[in-house]
């Protein structure tokens, strides 16, 4: 007899997680070449290019992508991460491909038009739109067509940082804010396919070329704690500063919507007359701030600058990610530490590329505020689990004193601002999940009957997980873990729906 | 169910011409790039050249961005050469990690260390580049300069020990060409190999009989080591040929004046030996008279008592009066010297000659 192959909605989805990973592998390739194609035509090869176009180019394109934007592609603006996170939670995992088409274009434009911008988050915005282009031609169940942005987001990403773990967890932790473990397997699958594709065009390098790496002395984790205090303080200023900018210039009148990327690009075009290091992306510099190019004095201009522009670059509504720019600002205070503590500790300063990684994570940790991703991504992307010490005492410190002196991590302010109420990933990470034992009439201990067959629930479960299991009855015995036949409770229905009223509408 | 199926097939067979058509972008994409970086290593080796070694870097460092790590190597010579040691190591850490055997890393390494004062890691990467492997075409010939800039690294430290153990590994197995063994001959001379350095210098003078510089630095190793018949033969052949400096005539002046003067020269007759006995002993008085000095009066008194036996005829009956002239001479040579400073030729080929005496 004939047996045709027929796929469960689960195996459609893994089929299609890997050729969202294709797809969104190609197309980030494609974002590359396009950047690069960009910024050859318009500044020339050399990394120095001449003065009139270095400042005249970014203005004349900020006008050109405002258009963009205002005329055409509206859902464009922004780095991606919250439209991918809105697509998730509100618009059942719809994005217009338009949006993709949009995205692909003025990010082009602008970063290879030297806005100082990154092409992470449009490519992970580029792979949830592909993704949930594709979830819709293939009519995908609901559940599932709301899970298909975050799946190619991951790929779109970690296409971008040609990093499966980093892509994975920054998902995870960021967009979905769980470990699904039906989404996980389809997550992980677009990431690795897609990291493969652009591997296989672009060649296995990682991101960065990593100096090796040692501590030379324990006290050098000092230096370290130092970067993450300075790195932390660097993040507040950095997203203190788009909070008051963004909104106060989006309430300007809608005509200045047009003006504002022009200026930012003068702006940064200006800066780029003295350090071109600040336009675009910037990886070749961040390369080179490991390689120890660069005096302390140049590393904490450019620290500053990058500051400057990227806030220029984001609040006048440029699409283009944070990612990079994140990195840059990171690499350059991490180095910028290391050759002060030359200077001061010669004998206990270990090789400059180390601290520029621990610097990258650090502003990750501190800006973004994904502690997870900022640590594995450095492990990931320098090959070197060593470097894990410094970089997790760095990043934590970093974490915590954003978290003490700014309110909301950068994309649950943006969303804020938006008026767009997504989840806070940081806040529910945080949530304070009660459990049986809280709630639970605590009885004198004693032993359950044999021929009891009702269902019980023991005092670590939550509130939710009982729920569930109680089956619509208004009781349930309480058991002891370690041993089902001793009662150490009853958790009653009433007591739940008393402590927690329901609000009126 | 049908519409999925053929949404799905097409997704996959769509893969297909989307990979060829960013195949195709890539590839022009990737001869892009080549085509800048060659043209700014061009630019580099250009400026290189020129001694613009500044400008060598940028343009180093622009086409190695456009040919990932291609030209690291270059940016880092380009770096070494204008004089910024702390970026190159960093460029040439990273290669090392990756090719911890090349040669070109390590000398590189090396030569930063060296600068850097940081002898025993200058010396580790040095060893590893004359052991490493080169893809230039005479790596012979490049792991022996390797080894030749770090003996003389060792000798302006003033290592001589550790430079002679390096020379002398060079010596056993010496270069083809007379002017590089001549040149590592030197260099032994420096590390006070005499021997060894005279031995490559004979070998070098087979080879290229007419070599001045060899013969020059043949005699005067010669002459250090008392040899004065070969040391006037090896700085006549170095007169003949046109290579001999003005020292290099004194000293050939000098050594042959000991020939001329030296009475204990084997082959000499009885009565020659006499008859220089006699003229050294006037050449004594002579440097005595020169120097006025009061503390010379003893010795002129001794002179004005000794001056009738030495003469041929009264020393040829009392052999014990030689030793008692020649003895005379002795002091009285070094005490003028001690008074009143170097005498003429004549004082200072005596001197040579009982310095000799004495030493043996």
């Amino acid at each position: 007899m004939r047996r045709r192959l027929t796929l469960n909605e689960d195996q459609l989805l893994l089929l299609v997680a890997i050729l969202i990973g294709v797809y969104s592998g190609l197309a980030v390739v494609a974002f590359r070449l396009a950047i690069e194609w960009t910024r050859l035509l318009l500044f020339g090869s050399s990394l120095r290019p001449p003065a009139l176009r270095t400042v005249l180019v970014p203005g004349a394109l900020g006008l050109v992508v405002a258009a963009l934007v205002t005329g055409l592609f509206p859902a464009v603006r922004g780095s991606g991460v919250n439209q991918t996170k809105a697509a998730l939670y509100i618009y059942d995992g719809f994005i217009a491909f338009r949006t993709v088409i949009g995205k692909f274009i003025t990010c082009v434009l602008a970063i290879g038009g030297g806005f100082s911008l990154g092409p992470e988050d449009p490519s992970l915005q580029i792979g949830a739109g592909l993704a949930s282009a594709f979830g819709r031609r293939l009519k995908l169940s609901a559940d599932r067509l709301r899970f298909i942005a975050p799946i190619g987001a991951a790929a779109g990403i970690a296409a971008a940082f040609n990093s499966p773990i980093t892509a994975v967890l920054f998902v995870i932790e960021e967009v979905i804010g769980r470990w699904s473990a039906g989404v996980l397997g389809a997550v992980v699958l677009a990431a690795v396919s897609s990291v493969v594709t652009e591997q296989w065009f672009l060649g296995d390098e990682p991101l960065f070329r990593v100096p090796p790496y040692h501590l030379v002395h324990g006290a050098e984790l000092l230096a370290y704690a130092a970067l993450g205090v300075l790195g932390g303080a660097l993040s507040i200023l950095f997203v203190k500063t788009v909070g008051a900018l963004r909104p106060r210039l989006r309430a300007l009148p809608p005509w200045t919507w047009y003006v504002q990327p022009m200026v930012a690009g003068l702006l940064v075009g200006a800066i780029g007359l003295r350090f071109p290091q600040v336009m675009g992306a910037g990886y070749e510099y961040i390369d080179q701030a490991m390689h120890d190019q660069y005096g302390w004095h140049t590393l904490v201009a450019l620290c500053l600058l990058k500051v400057v522009a990227t806030t220029a670059s984001f609040v006048s509504g440029t699409p283009g990610g944070l990612f990079a720019p994140t990195l840059f600002v990171g690499a350059m205070l991490g180095g910028a530490v290391c050759a002060i503590e030359r200077i001061v500790a010669p004998g206990l300063t270990g090789p400059i590329g180390a601290y520029a990684l621990v610097g990258m994570g650090t502003l990750f940790a501190g800006i973004l505020r994904a502690p997870m991703t900022s640590v594995f991504m450095i492990v990931e992307v320098s090959g070197n689990y060593s470097i894990i010490l410094p970089v997790m005492i760095s990043n934590t410190i970093a974490y915590l004193l954003s978290r003490q002196f700014q309110q909301h991590a950068l994309f649950d302010l943006l969303s804020r601002q938006d008026g767009t109420e997504l989840p806070s990933m940081e806040e529910e990470r945080e949530l304070d999940v009660r459990t049986v034992g809280d709630v639970m009439r605590p009885t004198e201990q004693v032993a359950r009957d044999a021929s009891d067959d009702r269902a019980y629930l023991y005092p670590d479960q939550s509130i939710d997980t009982a729920l569930r299991l109680l089956d619509g009855r208004a009781t349930a015995p309480v058991v002891h873990r370690a041993d089902p036949r001793r009662i150490v409770g009853v958790f009653v229905l009433e007591d739940v729906i008393k402590a927690n009223p329901l609000e009126e509408p | 169910m049908f519409r999925r199926r053929s949404v799905l097939a097409l997704m996959i067979v769509g893969v297909v011409p989307a990979f060829a058509t960013i195949n195709g972008l890539v590839s022009a994409a990737r001869a892009r790039r080549e085509a800048i970086a060659r043209d700014w290593a061009r630019r580099g080796d250009a400026a290189l050249a020129a001694g613009r070694a500044a400008d060598a870097a940028d343009d180093f460092r622009t086409a190695d961005e456009y040919a990932r790590d291609r030209y690291r190597l270059q940016l880092a010579i380009a770096l070494v050469a204008s004089d910024r040691p702390a970026e190159a190591e960093a460029h040439l850490q990273t290669l090392w990690d990756e090719t911890p055997g090349d040669g070109v890393i390590n000398l590189q390494l090396a030569r930063i260390a060296a600068r850097q004062q940081r002898i025993p890691d200058a010396i580790r990467y040095y060893h590893a580049a004359i052991d490493g492997s080169w893809t230039v075409a005479d790596p012979v010939a490049a792991r022996r300069a390797a080894r030749l800039e770090l003996a003389r690294m060792l000798l302006a430290r003033g290592d001589r020990t550790q430079a002679q153990v390096e020379l002398v590994a060079l010596a056993a197995d010496p270069p083809p060409a007379p002017a590089d063994q001549v040149q590592l001959a030197s260099l032994l001379v420096a590390a006070g190999a005499d021997n060894r350095a005279l031995n490559l210098l004979e070998s070098a003078l087979r080879l290229d009989p007419a070599n001045a510089r060899a013969a020059a630095l043949a005699g005067s190793i010669d002459a250090r080591l008392g040899d004065y018949r070969s040391a006037r033969a090896h700085l006549d052949r170095a007169r003949r040929e046109g290579g001999l400096d003005a020292a290099g005539a004194a000293l050939l002046d000098t050594v042959t004046r000991v020939l001329d003067l030296d009475p204990d020269q084997r082959g000499l007759s009885a009565r020659e030996r006499l008859r220089r006995t006699v003229r050294a002993f006037e050449i004594a008085s002579a440097a005595l008279d020169r120097c006025p000095s009061p503390t010379l009066d003893a010795m002129r008194d001794q002179r004005d008592r000794l001056a009738k036996q030495v003469t041929t005829r009264a020393l040829a009956g009392d052999p014990d009066a030689v030793d008692d002239a020649l003895a005379f001479v002795a002091g009285a040579l070094d005490a003028a010297r001690s008074a009143c400073g170097e005498g003429g030729g004549d004082e200072r080929a005596l001197e040579l000659v009982f310095d000799r005496r004495a030493a043996t």
